[in-house]
């Protein structure tokens, strides 16, 4: 396969290509429209391959594409990996300040508005009839996307927070007392914030491995690619407060939008790793039953489960796609 | 203070998700379609405050090339 080597300009906007490394991962910042608004979009392989996307959105810690390796196996099931840098995360372009004040964040206005945005980056990239994956924190944002994008075919929340009570299950303590810290109030967030950059600037792989340190899985997937997350971690320098406020604030605070049977019509599927604790696998479980999603647990991975359990998700993916399709043709 | 460039864009997506998302229809009304109007409306006021404070600095830089009473 060949890797796209072409400039090229989509929808009126400008968009420019650099190749992330000598893989067929390669980058562009997409222009939307006569402003100076851009988002990043990273991609694996051509476009006119005939394969369904697969859309990854990040989460606050890892604002990067998965591996390339992730990327290859997708390929080969006939999925294409399209990334999406949601705004604000290093690259692309923050939502105004104006949206990320405590009230349109805690009334869901700036999170709408993030959904908005990604929207129109789907609809100038073309992308129809795809499989979206939120990682993380982005998930306030996907429950909106799939509700609202007739072109998402089937929606993945990994790790998904949803309205559970879960400050307890992140690990080290040092971690787990800084995430309460920026929820609580805004120096908090000022000094939480100033000292995850310190320490993602001075020891990205200590850091990684820190929080990362429950699950053999994820720590496998930070090893093999230590250089994403280097980049991760400088992306990260990149972060506004107010931005690392928001995205906090939808996943750790309770979210209005989510009421007693929200997905019970939407085609999504709550997805965790295996190595994690039981506390978070029993209040997943209840906060699923109460909002009618199914939850599926991989072997491998708590925080990049998907990544570190690739077939696992493939077969997710499939067995969801094909009981969709059964029920539309039957 | 957001670029107003940058604001006028992020209303005319949003509109075009009101629009797809068929929110803009009367008979539509959710709490998606509400967090999308309320977004719209944030921007809209601040582009508003924008123009308003960008047509006062004009006037005091009129009225300081042009004094009262001058020739």
């Amino acid at each position: 396969m060949s890797a796209q080597r072409k400039l090229s300009s989509i929808g009126g906007g400008q968009k420019t290509h650099q190749f992330v490394d000598d893989s067929n991962r390669f980058e562009e910042l997409m222009r939307l429209g006569h402003s100076d608004v851009q988002i990043r979009v990273v991609k694996y392989g051509e476009e006119s391959s005939g394969r369904r996307p697969l859309v990854i959105l990040n989460s606050i810690d890892f604002p990067m594409p998965p591996s390339e390796q992730f990327c290859d196996r997708m390929w080969r099931a006939r999925f294409r990996v399209v990334f999406i840098e949601r705004p604000g995360f290093g690259t692309s372009t923050p939502l105004p300040g104006v949206l990320l004040q405590s009230e349109t964040i805690r009334n869901g206005a700036a999170s709408m508005a993030e959904a908005a945005i990604l929207q129109e980056v789907f609809r100038r990239l073309a992308l129809e009839d795809f499989v979206l994956l939120g990682m993380g924190s982005a998930n306030s944002v996907c429950y909106r996307l799939a509700m609202i994008c007739p072109m998402v075919a089937l929606a993945i929340f990994s790790n998904a927070v949803f309205n559970q009570n879960i400050l307890d299950v992140f690990r080290p303590n040092w971690f787990q007392a800084m995430l309460r810290q920026t929820i609580q109030s805004r120096a908090g967030l000022q000094i939480a914030s100033f000292g995850v950059k310190y320490r993602l600037r001075r020891n990205p792989e200590g850091f990684y491995g820190q929080v990362l340190q429950k699950s053999a899985g994820d720590l496998g997937y930070l090893q093999n690619n230590l250089a994403d997350f280097e980049r991760g971690a400088e992306l990260f320098q990149g972060i506004e407060a107010q931005t690392i406020e928001y995205d906090l604030n939808m996943s750790l605070k309770p979210d209005s939008l989510l009421k007693d049977g929200l997905f019970e019509t939407t085609n999504a599927v709550a997805f965790s790793g295996l190595e994690t604790t039981d506390h978070w696998k029993s209040q997943l479980n209840q906060e699923a039953k109460r909002l009618s999603i199914d939850v599926e647990y991989a072997p491998n991975g708590d925080l990049y489960a998907p990544y570190a359990s690739p077939e696992f998700l493939l077969k997710v993916i499939t067995d969801r796609l094909n009981r969709l399709g059964a029920a539309q043709s039957g | 203070m957001a670029d107003p460039d940058r604001l006028e864009d992020l209303i005319a997506i949003i509109d075009r998700a009101l629009l797809s998302s068929g929110a803009d229809d009367a008979t539509f009304e959710s709490d998606l379609a509400s967090q999308l109007k309320a977004a719209k409306r944030v921007l809209q006021d601040e582009l508003k405050g924008h123009f308003q404070r960008a047509e006062g600095q004009l006037g005091n830089w009129t009225d300081t090339i042009q004094p009262k009473g001058g020739r």
